[in-house]
């Protein structure tokens, strides 16, 4: 078995899957080198605007003093350093400054900061970047003011687009979790990892499409490597090779993610480096529970992706065996993703049960009750992977014996 | 050589593919046009407060003889209830754009009566306000005398016409690419059948057979592109009815400040032109993949992510990259509503060209470029003997 998963693994890196992993890469590269290039502009330590991809790592450097644990004398320190800095005077003087790509090292802070106070209606831009608040008098006021925005938002959320209205055993739940957010924030410059999530976001749909090329062909009777009369006629062709097939598929598509995670980490990396990992996730995604770093996050992330990849990849090779047409599982594929897109826009809650919803920041999030117990989101898209797997396994199953070239 | 465009014809587009393509044609153009429709029903607490045939019925009775003039914008004012119908709506959206957020019932008589010559006031501030190009005197006078020409504006009911150019732009790119799926195993070859070497010893399958096979793809390109127009015309406007032909665009909201004089019915045709040399951009496009690429599958990767690259830099909007490429790609070229308001020029050799202008000639040449480079593509790979 083992030898007919590796053969079956290794005809799977034909013509088709080298075009695509290689668009792929083109596409990675350009789109962030050129939009970050003509985008980006950052206020460097000595207060110039520095403009294209250098303005990261002026912003690194800049930030560099920022670095350190937000507790009372932090705070303190940041706002008689931003009141009296070049920053806040260029902002003052240019309004659309942050809303269009501009950058300075106070939105690190201050960006949390605000959030404190607007909570649900917080956004990015010169308004949200101030500092005159009475609640920053001491650390436990601030960090109270925090709690209670985070509170505030869940609770909007849950009334503007929930699946169902928190009872309230619920809210008293998600308090005591509010509750434990621990406290002071670890504060680090990650541009670079902001970059690297926002793009993979992106990108990750054009990634669906790659699987929707590269995998029609599994069990299609149309292409170099799908099924034949000889496949079929062989001794372990109907059962164990069709199971090698769905196995290969697997790790092809384990593979190429990695491959696709680790350009687009290699591509931030070196555009606005990874300098981060250990900040506190809140400063990262303000409304986040866990007591967890940037980098664990960000791998929970990542590991949410490749299940929703291994969802995707599960369903193509699913109507490749039940249409056994490569062309017709593209299009089809390429389809779903499209509608998989369109359902992810909505701001229906159903969108959770959506794989492409699956490397979302509300993996960090949101949390699904069952009864009084709130269920991570994250573990929800681990059991959903599952069971989509699982059925597309079975009904794989079921065609294996009466798969017919004609 | 007509004989083997015939057969090249038939093989690409049998009955079958020629039916599939029209259902597509048909169901894109009828869901457009539901929720065209769908967008003139005006809804209250309890659900439906106009239906969409009472809305375009009053605007088609109301409407009739009307054109913004001092005596209408001053009858309009008077009115006390709030504009609920199409053609009330449109005059207020006007107004409002017009007058920088004045409604008409805060217009004085100066106002009024200085209606055309603040829409020209308009026309010259975004034209000096304008961030990204900054036009000399002779491109602002040549504007601005083209803006002057629109003196009167008729609000006679163009419901159809309007609907019909606004969505447009979102209906031709999907054509533009169905044609290309279609076309594409005419270069392609597939796996499964292997007869490359066979027709590429017959005597008219060398040469001959690929320059057929080059104009079968712009013959049925083209002849496609006419069909899926017109599905999308007629079931687009059935509807609305076809009045408003001759109305200018200006009396559409969107096109209130758009220099272009020309009627409705002239803009969907110059859409449609538009729309056409896009096709054969993306035909050639697909040829010289195909021609290059080889096999069907592999060459649909390359289109696929052409395709993809496009719309993530129209989604992300980024003026630079709109003005020196996806301006002369098919997606932008066929989002067909900046060539009217935008103004954006280029000037090349010392003239001033519309956007709309020079994105037709480039994109024709680019056109012409890639055709010469898949006929050589072609015929290297041929003397090579790699097919």
């Amino acid at each position: 078995m083992k030898g007919l998963i590796k053969a079956e693994y290794k005809k799977m890196w034909n013509g088709i899957a080298m075009t695509a992993l290689a668009a792929l890469s083109i596409l990675t590269i350009l789109f962030s080198l050129i939009t970050l290039n003509i985008q980006q502009r950052a206020i460097d330590k000595s207060g110039n605007i520095v403009s294209g991809l250098s303005a990261f790592r002026a912003l690194k450097e800049a930030s560099a003093d920022l670095e350190g644990v937000m507790d009372g004398e932090y705070i303190q320190k940041l706002i008689e350093e931003y009141n009296g800095s070049v920053d806040k005077q260029y902002l003052e003087e240019n309004r659309g400054f942050l809303g269009t790509g501009g950058m300075t090292k106070y939105i690190l802070t201050n960006y949390l900061i605000n959030y404190a106070y607007y909570s649900a209606y917080m956004s990015n831009g010169n308004d949200k970047i101030g500092l005159d608040y009475d609640f920053l008098s001491s650390e436990d006021s601030f960090y109270q003011k925090y709690k209670e925005a985070v509170m505030e938002q869940m609770l909007c959320m849950n009334e503007w687009n929930g699946l169902v209205p928190y009872t309230e055993e619920q809210i008293n739940v998600l308090e005591k979790k509010v509750e434990n957010i621990k406290t002071p924030f670890r504060v680090a410059y990650h541009t670079g990892i902001s970059n690297f999530n926002s793009y993979f976001k992106m990108e990750y749909p054009v990634f669906f499409i790659l699987l929707a090329f590269c995998l029609s062909s599994v069990y299609a009777k149309d292409s170099s490597n799908g099924m034949d009369e000889l496949v079929l006629a062989s001794r372990h062709g109907r059962k164990r090779d069709m199971r090698a097939r769905w196995i290969a598929g697997d790790l092809f598509t384990v593979t190429v993610y990695l491959i696709f995670v680790g350009m687009l980490l290699l591509v931030h990396g070196a555009i606005g480096t990874l300098h981060g990992m250990d900040a506190s996730i809140q400063t990262f995604i303000f409304e986040c529970l866990y007591n967890i770093n940037v980098g664990t996050g960000e791998i929970i992330l990542i590991l949410g992706g490749l299940a929703g990849a291994m969802v995707m990849a599960n369903l193509v090779m699913l109507l490749s065996i039940k249409s056994k047409n490569a062309k017709l599982v593209t299009i089809a594929g390429i389809v779903i993703v499209g509608l998989l897109i369109k359902q992810a826009a909505t701001y229906s809650q159903i969108k959770m049960f959506n794989p492409m919803q699956f490397k979302e920041s509300a993996l960090l999030v949101d949390y699904l009750f069952i009864g009084n117990v709130a269920v991570p989101y994250f573990i929800i898209v681990l059991l959903l992977s599952i069971i989509y797997i699982a059925i597309c396994k079975l009904l794989l199953r079921q065609s294996y014996r009466k798969y017919r070239l004609n | 050589m007509f004989r083997i465009i015939k057969v090249e014809a038939k093989r690409i587009l049998d009955i079958r593919m020629l039916v599939l393509f029209l259902v597509v044609c048909i169901v894109l153009s009828g869901v457009s046009s539901f929720f065209a429709v769908k967008g003139y029903q005006i809804p209250d607490e309890t659900g439906t407060a106009v239906t969409w045939q009472e809305n375009l019925a009053h605007a088609k009775e109301a409407s009739q003889g009307k054109s913004i003039c001092v005596e209408y914008l001053t009858e309009m004012r008077g009115r006390t209830e709030q504009p609920l119908y199409v053609d009330e709506q449109s005059l207020t959206e006007i107004v409002i754009w017009n007058y920088e957020g004045k409604t008409l019932q805060e217009l004085s008589d100066e106002d009024i009566s200085n209606f055309y010559a603040r829409r020209l006031y308009n026309i010259r501030t975004m034209l000096e306000e304008n961030g990204r190009i900054s036009y000399t005197q002779e491109e602002k006078t040549r504007l601005m005398q083209k803006a002057e020409n629109v003196s009167e504006l008729s609000m006679e009911y163009a419901e159809g016409w309007k609907v019909l150019n606004r969505d447009m732009g979102s209906y031709v790119p999907i054509l533009l690419v169905l044609i290309a799926v279609i076309l594409m195993p005419l270069v392609g070859s597939d796996t499964k059948t292997n007869m490359k070497e066979l027709y590429c010893s017959a005597k008219y399958g060398k040469r001959q057979l690929d320059h057929s096979r080059i104009v079968t793809a712009f013959l049925t390109g083209s002849f496609l592109y006419l069909v899926g127009i017109i599905i999308y015309f007629f079931i687009k406007i059935l509807p609305f009815g076809m009045r408003g032909g001759t109305q200018l665009i200006q009396s559409n909201p969107e096109t209130f400040f758009s220099v272009y004089n020309i009627t409705n019915c002239q803009q969907f045709i110059l859409n449609m032109f538009i729309g056409y040399v896009a096709l054969l951009f993306t035909i050639s496009l697909m040829l010289f993949i195909m021609a290059f690429m080889e096999k069907v599958m592999t060459g649909a990767v390359v289109f696929t992510f052409f395709w993809i690259l496009l719309l993530v830099f129209n989604q992300l909007y980024l003026w630079e990259i709109n003005h020196y490429f996806a301006n002369f790609m098919p997606l932008r070229m066929t989002d067909f509503s900046h060539y009217y308001i935008g103004n954006e020029i280029y000037r090349v050799l010392g003239s001033s060209l519309s956007c709309m202008s020079w994105s037709v000639i480039l994109a024709g040449g680019l056109a012409g470029g890639l055709i010469l480079l898949a006929a050589v593509c072609m015929k290297v790979k041929r003397n090579r003997g790699i097919v």
